[in-house]
């Protein structure tokens, strides 16, 4: 497609390395579904047998944290696509810009969740001795820190990953899975949103 | 130089037609939520999410125009899901006290 694009081993062409790295990565990413699945799985079961103490534990979450994290996300997932479509067309320096735009919005996430963090802190929300609640809050609690804390390590993981291409400007096909990997922690969080933060308004 | 920079945002295009969709659903799920008395919002929270995540698989992840092996991969790690959360919920909804 590209004069950009090397063949590595063990592959015969060109078409087979993109399908391999792509079946690879959708093979890992499955396996994710289901890391975070169990912990949905928690969610549902919880908030099935207590919809109203969870509603009102959901209810002390900070929506505008949450709306800004998630336009934020959406805008790094666009320009993500935007450089992969970039580098298959030979814009490599286009292509680069939309590498670091994303970086740097998966960093403003981070530093938001921080902020939020701090907030939740100071509210008494973290489970433990010292939270202000009921068992059954805490556990939606629980969920809030342990879902939002492993997703945040899958940022930073993503991070690195997007900033090493930008970095040495080797539009591989690697580039490929690891655009993959980084939509997927934006699938995530579009799930985690309204479980975290649309639950008990209005 | 004014065609290149046409086409440049010609391949942006697909990507940036898919996040005003995005924008547009956040803004709906976010303010039906808070919306009073609005009724099915747990319903209607999980239906938005569902589309917002399948914009994103289908233009981002570019599952359109995956091959059958990739798509059957994608979609299996998303069927276990599916059993996982039926079956764990199952159990909880079939107890009798």
């Amino acid at each position: 497609m590209t004069a950009t694009e090397q063949l590595h081993e063990p592959w015969p062409d060109l078409d087979r390395q993109r399908e391999g790295y792509r079946l690879g990565m959708w093979l890992f990413l499955a396996s994710e579904v289901l890391l975070f699945g169990g912990l949905f799985a928690t969610y549902v079961i919880q908030r099935y047998r207590f919809p109203v103490e969870f509603a009102l534990a959901a209810r002390e979450t900070a929506p505008a944290y949450g709306v800004a994290n998630t336009a934020i996300l959406l805008l790094s997932s666009c320009a993500v696509a935007s450089a992969e479509r970039l580098t298959e067309a030979g814009r490599r320096r286009a292509a680069g810009a939309g590498l670091w735009i994303a970086c740097v919005l998966g960093v403003a996430f981070l530093v938001v969740k921080g902020f939020e963090y701090a907030d939740d802190l100071s509210r008494g929300l973290l489970p433990g001795p010292s939270f202000v609640g009921t068992p059954i809050e805490m556990s939606f609690w629980a969920f809030y820190w342990t879902a939002t804390g492993m997703h945040a390590i899958h940022l930073v993981i993503g991070v690195g990953l997007l900033g090493r291409v930008a970095w040495r400007r080797i539009p591989t096909p690697s580039l490929r899975a690891r655009a993959l990997y980084w939509h997927f922690v934006d699938v995530v969080w579009i799930f985690l949103f309204p479980a975290l933060y649309l639950v008990g308004r209005g | 130089m004014k065609a290149a920079d046409a086409s440049w945002l010609e391949i942006i295009c697909p990507p940036l037609v898919a996040l005003g969709l995005l924008l547009i659903l956040l803004a709906t799920t976010t303010s039906y939520a808070f919306l009073p008395g609005a009724a099915w919002k747990p319903a209607a929270a999980l239906g938005i999410a569902g589309l917002k995540a399948a914009i994103v698989m289908l233009t981002f992840m570019r599952l359109q125009k995956a091959s059958a092996t990739v798509r059957l991969v994608a979609i299996s790690g998303f069927a276990w899901l599916a059993l996982l959360l039926t079956l764990s919920w199952l159990d909880y909804a079939t107890r009798l006290s």
